[in-house]
């Protein structure tokens, strides 16, 4: 993909200007939020499309493009721990109904990164090698942030440390966004064995604008995607069916930054859905 | 009566739109290369620097009301299309679609 090296030397021509242009702090926040939300955007939207390929190439791409945004558990934890456990409390990534954006962040963010390490840990036992091993994807991705973040602080010094760690927090901060969008109040029903039901196109919400879903390699099929996590992009089906939002994912991220408004929208939607299910 | 069959047919197909505008999701960077020239060619520069934020929260969402929902899906055959090459693997490498070319919206 032509987006790893993109990413490369916008990240490197992005703390150039950070470091050489004459902004104040207002701009250089500005500067920083920016290229966190078009890092997310496409880098980590590429990556999520990366990651669910089976060719290691293409998975590895996946990794240091998430690397580049010091995100790198969530290579581990989409796959293995979110795709399993979607729609159920067991999953950082999908919140509940009356759970504000705000509530929702920190403990994905932090369960996102725990459960990565628990994933790469027992997956390692299984295969008689211990946690510190070379093997281990979160320690490699870990590596590759670290690296990225040592290479900017030697070469523009601490400003360059806070661009990176900054940029870095916003591309996390919309990408979370993005995650409590899509499975808000939706949740998989519990069987008489006290096991969840299957995901199915109920358990996502979905919205097919053109124009968006161009820009997010058809994220917004997102009901599709967990009914088949490796179907192409190009492939993924409008589901008549599954919840539909609102507005497309732009708007809804503005809106799920004010949860009194976002529970005013959604509340009634998800109620709507639980009670068609 | 042929030739009327003919002219209904779309001149795009919704899956040859897509295969061209699947670039636009690399195109966000170039907004934050256009920040930095409008920014530079105006008094306020600081501000210039929110130019991408502005586009993708505020134009994009506008953008998308207006052009409206792609309810599409492929079915058999064109699935085996989309399937082949590296177009969709490698964008953007490849050049444009050889599928043909006719417009069918889908919605």
């Amino acid at each position: 993909m032509l987006v790893l090296p993109l990413q490369g030397f916008t990240l490197i021509w992005a703390i150039e200007v950070f470091h050489t242009l004459d902004l104040s702090p207002g701009g250089k926040l500005a500067w920083i939020i920016s290229v966190g939300v078009v890092g997310s955007m496409v880098a980590i939207n590429s990556a999520h499309e990366l990651i669910h390929r089976r060719s290691r190439w293409l998975q590895g791409t996946g990794g240091l493009l998430l690397a580049s945004m010091s995100y790198g558990s969530f290579k581990t934890e989409h796959i293995l721990g979110h795709h399993q456990n979607v729609a159920t409390p067991e999953d950082a990534s999908s919140a509940e109904k009356g759970q504000s954006f705000y509530l929702f962040l920190p403990q994905a963010i932090i369960r996102n990164i725990c459960c990565a390490a628990k994933i790469e840990k027992e997956r390692l036992a299984k295969e008689g090698s211990g946690f510190w091993n070379r093997e281990n994807e979160f320690l490699i991705w870990s590596s590759v942030s670290f690296l990225i973040a040592c290479m900017m602080t030697i070469a523009y010094g601490f400003s360059g440390l806070v661009f990176f760690l900054g940029q870095s927090l916003f591309g996390i901060f919309l990408l979370e966004t993005v995650n409590y969008i899509e499975h808000y109040g939706l949740r998989r029903k519990t069987r008489e064995n006290g096991t969840f039901e299957s995901p199915g196109p109920e358990h996502s919400w979905n919205y097919s604008s053109f124009l968006t879903n161009m820009f997010l390699f058809q994220l917004q099929r997102h009901s599709d995607h967990h009914q088949k996590a490796n179907r192409r992009y190009q492939l993924l089906r409008h589901l008549h069916e599954a919840p539909q939002l609102p507005a497309s994912y732009a708007a809804m991220i503005l809106l799920a930054w004010f949860p009194l408004l976002w529970f005013k929208v959604m509340n009634k939607r998800v109620e709507q859905y639980a009670t068609c299910s | 009566m042929h030739s009327r069959v003919e002219s209904s047919k779309p001149l795009i197909s919704i899956f040859s739109l897509r295969r061209i505008f699947y670039l636009l999701a690399f195109s966000p960077y170039l907004l934050l290369y256009l920040s930095v020239f409008l920014g530079q060619q105006s008094e306020f520069q600081n501000l210039w620097m929110l130019f991408p934020c502005a586009v993708i929260f505020i134009v994009i969402p506008l953008l998308d009301r207006l052009i409206g929902l792609d309810h599409a899906n492929p079915d058999e055959n064109q699935k085996k299309r989309l399937n082949e090459g590296f177009w969709y693997t490698m964008l953007p490498s490849v050049g444009a679609s050889s599928t043909g070319v006719h417009l069918d919206l889908g919605y």
